[in-house]
């Protein structure tokens, strides 16, 4: 039973642009699912659509959205109200620009617990207490009574976090939790949001470009290009067989050792402005496997494996009925009826090469990258 | 690199925070220097410095040995900075941006020579040459930072200071720019001083590593040495918080707190009080101790005898 159900929805501009397009996908309790995609893909405008806050200008033009059972697009503003900060929560990239600077960490969080909980006062502040202790603040009674600029990056997203955490949420949207932190901080914030859910059984979407983030806190993932999600996977199929051709340039680009006296597979080009592509698959342009159908036609959705799907043409249709549960395992043999070799997607980062996953230059050089 | 901190009315200095404090490095021709650590270690400070765009408080500064303290040689090396969304002037179009080094410091000859020059920069760098014509925000990220890059070649530096170019930049376009720094690299002969905190980048690109914790270097070696046997425990923390794509089943250490403020340092070794490992030997501070001919660190978990 999922948690949150979010059904072909659809935002866009005032304009027609399609910022977020025809994206689904559902959460259970406790699970964490990641959003991976590089800026500008709709990650964050899928987050705010979920929470009804998007901006002037923007629109939810359709679908729909169940939380809980309850289907929010069509609650009042005083009952979507009472949804956000309650049962779902969301915490932002720059935890210095999502906090208010002239009242102290421990009123915005009885802001939360006043209008959730009804608490007030003394209790309200008992309360404040406790949830800063809980996200780590060292010193809490004292922390509580200060402004947030005393506080250091780390230290403020654990306020967000424990201001999340205020209205006891079932489902926390975190986005982009730890771009603007130092490693060693992001590794400390990463850790409590696990030890959080863990212990609270919440569910998270996590929205990231970060593919080490993914690997280390995601169970399932969806890949973010252009407004659509173009794979969805757990994670571990995500990392040891990555479908989109998307996807897997994506691994291919990341810069480590096991790359170090070769160029990296650069993605060309860059992401195409929204609402530009009128027809045909968005990443058409910058693939080097995409053929004339892809300039024409935009891929369906195709179930490939059990929890694993791809918006590409390369396991289209090929295997016939390629929509829903009923087409598990026919991207294997779809891909096979192309001369590329596919799945073995060469997993070379930080040394990790199995030999059965080389690729054969022979048959595809494209898949070799651009070594030399 | 000392600055002043002032309080007061009077603006009476009370102390001085030490964001760069007895830093020593040498870059050899054609080579690439990482320096990594986290914000507000002191990293770009130091970059900052070596470019006298900053005046240190002490110490020398010699390329080719040539003493640049006092008399900048800004011909010799050039800054790419973080942000190519802020570093480019936007009322210039790209062909007087990649002019402006040339006619300031008077090389390139007359005005065609130095608009070939500029086409063939365009080139280098994988931009049309038409774009010279165009204004920075017509352009991408990426490609606001090959500009960037071609403005620091447009002198013909031997030195290229990178203050975190990529970290701005999506994973994708990164690798474009990553890509072009290294072919840069090999046909030109430069040499990098490539400030980070992204520890994947330094293993790509680097060949000696230094790490700065609160402004002073606390190890460096071989990028092989420091990334695959790190000594130090900052090292050793900083590189298990890595997230990485194979994650499972490696050990992590955590680290307590954050930065210390660097006006008020901890006495003794800086990092102790976040150190895992710390001792009583750590209210000294530690003098270098070398692992090898390449690989030193300042700890006293590696003092000889100790």
């Amino acid at each position: 039973m999922s948690l949150l159900k979010v059904d072909n929805l659809v935002t866009r501009l005032r304009n027609g642009a399609r910022i977020v397009d025809d994206i689904s996908f559902d959460i259970a309790a406790g699970e964490t699912f990641a959003l991976l995609g590089e800026s500008g893909c709709g990650k964050s405008m899928t987050a705010l659509s979920l929470m009804r806050l998007l901006p002037d200008g923007v629109v939810n033009a359709s679908g729909a959205v169940q939380m809980d059972g309850v289907a929010l697009f069509d609650l009042r503003e005083r009952d979507m109200r009472e949804m956000r900060g309650g049962r779902m929560a969301m915490i932002f990239q720059e935890p210095g620009l999502s906090l208010n600077p002239v009242m102290t960490v421990g009123r915005q969080i009885a802001e939360v617990l006043a209008l959730h909980h009804d608490l007030k006062g003394a209790a309200a502040q008992q309360r404040s207490i406790e949830l800063l202790d809980q996200v780590g603040i060292p010193d809490a009674p004292r922390r509580v009574r200060e402004y947030p600029f005393r506080l250091s990056g780390g230290m403020k997203q654990r306020v967000m976090i424990a201001m999340a955490l205020a209205g006891s949420p079932r489902l926390l949207i975190a986005d982009e939790p730890t771009t603007a932190l130092d490693v060693t901080i992001q590794a400390q914030v990463l850790q409590l949001l696990r030890d959080t859910q863990s212990r609270t059984g919440m569910a998270m979407l996590l929205i990231t470009h970060d593919l080490g983030v993914v690997a280390e806190n995601a169970h399932r993932v969806a890949v973010m290009y252009a407004g659509q999600i173009v794979e969805q996977a757990s994670r571990e199929q995500l990392f040891a067989r990555p479908l989109h051709p998307y996807t897997q340039k994506l691994f291919a680009a990341l810069p480590g050792a096991a790359r170090a006296g070769q160029l990296l597979s650069a993605i060309s080009g860059s992401v195409p402005p929204l609402g530009s592509i009128k027809q045909g698959c968005r990443f058409a342009a910058r693939c080097d496997q995409a053929w004339a159908r892809c300039h024409e036609q935009n891929p369906e959705w195709t179930a490939v494996a059990e929890g694993q799907g791809v918006r590409c043409h390369l396991y289209g249709e090929e295997g016939g009925g390629g929509k829903g549960k009923g087409g598990r395992g026919k991207g294997r043999s779809g891909a096979a009826g192309f001369p590329f070799s596919l799945i073995s997607f060469p997993f070379t980062l930080a040394g990790r090469r199995p030999a059965s996953a080389l690729p054969d230059p022979q048959r595809h050089p494209a898949a070799c990258g651009r070594q030399r | 690199m000392h600055f002043p901190i002032r309080k007061g009315i009077l603006q009476r200095v009370v102390g001085n925070v030490k964001a760069v404090d007895g830093v020593s490095l040498d870059i050899p021709q054609g080579h690439t220097l990482a320096l990594v650590g986290e914000s507000g270690c002191g990293k770009t400070t130091l970059g900052k410095a070596l470019l006298q765009l900053i005046a240190p408080t002490a110490g020398s500064v010699q390329f080719s040995g040539r003493e640049l303290v006092g008399s900048p040689s800004r011909a010799a090396m050039q800054m790419v900075f973080q942000d190519p969304y802020a570093s480019l002037n936007p009322k210039m179009r790209v062909a007087e941006i990649l002019e402006e080094g040339m006619s300031a410091l008077n090389i390139g000859g007359d005005s065609a020579a130095r608009q070939a020059h500029i086409d063939q920069l365009l080139d280098k760098v994988g931009l049309a040459r038409d774009s010279k014509w165009r204004y920075p925000h017509e352009f991408s990220g990426g490609q606001r930072q090959r500009i960037a890059i071609a403005r620091a070649l447009a002198v013909s530096p031997q030195l290229l200071i990178c203050d975190e170019p990529t970290s701005a930049l999506d994973v994708s376009v990164q690798a474009q720019i990553l890509n072009l720094l290294k072919s840069l690299q090999q046909e030109l002969g430069l040499s990098y001083l490539f400030i980070t905190h992204n520890l994947a980048v330094v293993e790509y690109l680097a060949h000696e590593v230094c790490v700065m914790y609160l402004g002073r270097i606390v190890e460096r070696g071989t990028a092989e040495e420091v990334l695959r046997a790190p000594k130090h425990p900052y090292t050793q923390a900083l590189l298990s918080a890595v997230p990485r794509i194979d994650g499972q089943g490696r050990e992590r250490i955590r680290l307590e707190g954050d930065l210390p403020s660097p006006a008020y340092p901890p006495q003794g070794c800086h990092f102790a009080p976040r150190c895992p490992r710390a001792m009583q030997a750590c209210a000294r501070y530690p003098d270098a101790t070398e692992i090898s001919a390449t690989h030193s660190v300042r700890c006293h978990l590696y003092r000889q005898g100790g």
